[in-house]
C-alpha cells in the first residue's frame, strides 16, 4: 500500500493520465487506478470528486452529465487542451524522479 | 406477510443523501454525483454476491466518512459557503428586527391600554423626566418581557421534537430561503403597522401628551439599547467558547 501523502500527490497525475486515454466518469476512473496498481493504490472514493471539482475550475478538465446506458445519468470528465498540458509536466516530473530513484538504486544494488 | 425490516435500498440512500443534505458544503449536483458513484458501486457489489444491505455499507464506507467528505467538498465550494453563511447573517437581521418589532408594539400596546385602563393620564404639557420615569420602567419591562418571551417562542418552535405532524413546517423554516421570505414580508409589514400606529396615537391622544408618551419610551430605550447590545455580545462569547470546546473535543 502506498503512503498517505504519495497518494495524494500522485492523484491529480493519475486523473489526468487515466482522462489522457479518453473521457471518463467517477467511478470508473476509481477502478481503472486499481486495476492498474494491482489494488496498491486505493482512494477514499468520495475524495476524488472535489479534486476533479478543483482541476474543472482550473481548466485542466471539462464536464458534461450524460445518460448511461442503464438509464442513470452519469458525469462524464475529459481533458482539456490546458490539462494535456499539465499532463505532459507531470509526465516529465514523475519520469525524472523514476529514473533517478532507478539509477541510484542500480548503483546501491552493485555496492551491495 | 410482508417483513417491517426488510432493506429497501432506495430509502437506505435516500436517508444517506438526507444526511449530507444538511451540511451547506454540498451542492445538488454534488449530491448527485455522489449518489451515481454509491450506486455504481452497490451494483458492483451485488453483482458479486453481497446483499443489498451489505453491498450498501460497504459502498458507502468505501465512499468515505460524511465528516471528511464533508471537509474535503467545503474546500472547493467556498464561495456557495459564503453564500449560505451570509444569507443566514440576513435572515439573522431579519428575524432579530421581526422579534424587536413585534415586542416593541405588543408592548406598547399593552403598556398604553393598562396605563389607561388603569386611570394613568399622560400630561398634556411639558413633564419632568422624574414623572416620565414611571412609564418608562413600565414600557421597559414589558419590551424585555415580550422579547423573551417571543424568543422563546422561537427556540421551542425550532428546538421541539419532530413529529410528523410538524415535520414538514419545521423543516421549510430551517431553509435559510424561505426563513428569510416570510422574515421580511412579516418584518416589513408589522414596520408598515409601525408607520400607521402615529397617526392612529393621534388620535387617542393629543399632540402633548404623544410627545410624552415618546420620551417616556425614549427613556426606556436609554436603558434597553445597551442591555440588548450587551445580551448579544455574552450570547456571542457563550457559543464561540463552546464551539471551540466542541472542535478541541472532537
Amino acid at each position: 500500500m502506498l503512503s498517505k501523502e504519495l497518494v495524494a500527490a500522485s492523484t491529480v497525475p493519475l486523473v489526468l493520465s487515466v482522462l489522457g486515454e479518453g473521457e471518463n466518469y467517477g467511478y470508473a476512473l476509481i477502478q481503472r487506478v486499481r486495476v492498474l496498481s494491482g489494488g496498491k493504490i486505493e482512494w477514499t472514493e468520495g475524495m476524488l470528486y472535489p479534486v476533479l471539482h478543483w482541476m474543472e475550475a482550473e481548466g485542466l478538465i471539462e464536464s458534461e452529465w450524460r445518460e448511461a446506458e442503464t438509464d442513470r445519468k452519469r458525469k462524464y470528465y475529459c481533458l482539456r487542451r490546458e490539462g494535456r498540458k499539465a499532463l505532459q509536466a507531470e509526465r516529465e516530473q514523475w519520469l525524472t524522479v523514476h529514473q533517478t530513484l532507478t539509477k541510484l538504486w542500480k548503483i546501491q544494488q552493485h555496492l551491495t | 406477510m410482508e417483513n417491517p425490516t426488510a432493506f429497501d435500498l432506495n430509502d437506505a440512500i435516500c436517508r444517506w443523501q438526507d444526511g449530507l443534505r444538511q451540511s451547506p458544503h454540498f451542492c445538488k449536483e454534488n449530491l448527485a454525483e455522489l449518489e451515481a458513484h454509491l450506486r455504481d458501486s452497490v451494483a458492483e457489489l451485488q453483482g458479486r454476491g453481497l446483499t443489498d444491505e451489505e453491498a450498501f455499507l460497504l459502498a458507502t464506507r468505501r465512499l468515505g466518512n460524511p465528516a471528511r467528505l464533508d471537509s474535503e467538498f467545503a474546500k472547493v465550494n467556498r464561495g456557495q459557503v459564503w453564500l449560505h453563511r451570509v444569507l443566514w447573517m440576513l435572515v439573522g437581521i431579519q428575524v432579530w428586527g421581526l422579534l424587536g418589532t413585534v415586542a416593541h408594539l405588543g408592548s406598547a400596546a399593552t403598556v398604553l391600554g393598562g396605563l389607561t385602563g388603569l386611570g394613568y393620564k399622560f400630561q398634556n404639557g411639558p413633564m419632568p423626566y422624574s414623572e416620565n420615569l414611571f412609564p418608562a420602567v413600565f414600557f421597559g419591562l414589558s419590551y424585555l418581557l415580550a422579547l423573551a418571551a417571543c424568543i422563546t417562542g422561537c427556540c421551542w418552535f425550532v428546538l421541539r421534537k419532530e413529529d410528523t405532524a410538524n415535520r414538514a413546517v419545521v423543516k421549510a423554516f430551517r431553509r435559510p430561503l424561505l426563513l428569510g421570505v416570510v422574515a421580511s414580508v412579516l418584518f416589513l409589514a408589522l414596520t408598515l403597522c409601525t408607520f400607521a400606529a402615529t397617526p392612529l396615537m393621534l388620535r387617542c391622544f393629543s399632540v402633548q401628551a404623544y410627545a410624552n408618551i415618546a420620551m417616556a419610551q425614549s427613556l426606556a430605550n436609554v436603558v434597553l439599547w445597551p442591555l440588548q447590545t450587551l445580551g448579544l455580545v455574552v450570547l456571542t462569547i457563550v457559543l464561540c467558547r463552546r464551539r471551540l470546546r466542541l472542535r478541541s473535543a472532537s
